[in-house]
């Protein structure tokens, strides 16, 4: 997430943002955000309901064997439809900022008017 | 005569030592180093190099340098360091679910209400219909899920 931050700019300019979910209560995702410096929304899902919706539960996970998420990274477009998902294999391996960027030229849903 | 100090058990076990603390603590914030660690590797690989020179010297030629005992012990814990750290990156790191059911490209992304930092109820939708930081119309929304600080 650091390098998305990093990035943040180059969404901001393709006028798609960003959205980080976990089961952290909002508590510990503010001392996130302030210690790590990010500027974009962080949301809570402490029940994991949105994360079971999109099926990315992986259960007893957490030190204390809480139920976590399993990385993932969906692009949604303003019509609600999903266009680019990852699902990464690894937990070391996530995606890349330019990986997403990339994407979203390709559909070109960015700043439609400038093209 | 008093043996000569095993040098090169002591570095390589550094090495080997240092490898997985330079990952995790460094190259885990460099997706070019995290993703496949090609530069860990090498480390391990000198390491035990060096290692197993030392042993080696140890063994042929005990009246002159030491680390007969504690150079075998060395070694097999370097061993074990690096068979550890091989399994993680490379066997546990993948025990992930497949999360077949998750929203495929051309499905509707599911809605959903959260939290936000401010303890305010967001839904997806209405994310999809604020107005981004620069322009006047929204493109997407990127949602990144994570494991969360725990």
């Amino acid at each position: 997430m650091r390098s998305f931050e990093q990035s943040i700019n180059a969404f901001d300019h393709r006028h798609v943002s960003l959205v980080a979910i976990s089961v952290d209560p909002p508590e510990t995702t503010r001392e996130l955000r302030e210690k790590q410096g990010y500027t974009f929304t962080f949301l809570s899902d402490p029940k994991a309901e949105a994360i079971r919706r999109y099926d990315l539960l992986h259960a007893g996970a957490g030190e204390q064997g809480e139920d976590l998420s399993r990385p993932a990274e969906f692009l949604i477009d303003a019509a609600g439809t999903v266009r680019w998902v990852n699902l990464t294999d690894s937990l070391v391996v996530r995606a890349r900022p330019g990986q997403v960027l990339s994407a979203i030229d390709n559909l070109r849903l960015g700043s439609p008017r400038t093209r | 005569m008093k043996r000569r100090w095993n040098a090169p058990i002591w570095l390589g076990f550094l090495f080997v030592l240092s490898a997985p603390v330079v990952y995790f603590s460094v190259f885990i914030r460099f997706p070019a180093l995290r993703d496949h660690p090609w530069l860990t590797f090498p480390v391990f690989g000198i390491g035990l190099m060096l290692m197993a020179f030392g042993v080696r010297c140890a063994y042929h030629e005990p009246w002159i340098y030491r680390g007969k005992i504690f150079g075998t012990i060395l070694a097999v814990l370097s061993i074990a360091v690096v068979t550890l750290f091989g399994a993680g990156v490379y066997y546990f790191a993948r025990q992930l679910p497949t999360s077949g059911g998750a929203p495929k490209v051309g499905e509707k992304a599911p809605d959903f209400t959260l939290q936000d930092m401010d303890n305010h109820n967001v839904t997806l939708s209405s994310l999809l219909h604020s107005t981004p930081a620069e322009g006047d119309k929204l493109a997407g929304v990127v949602l990144i899920f994570y494991r969360g600080a725990w």
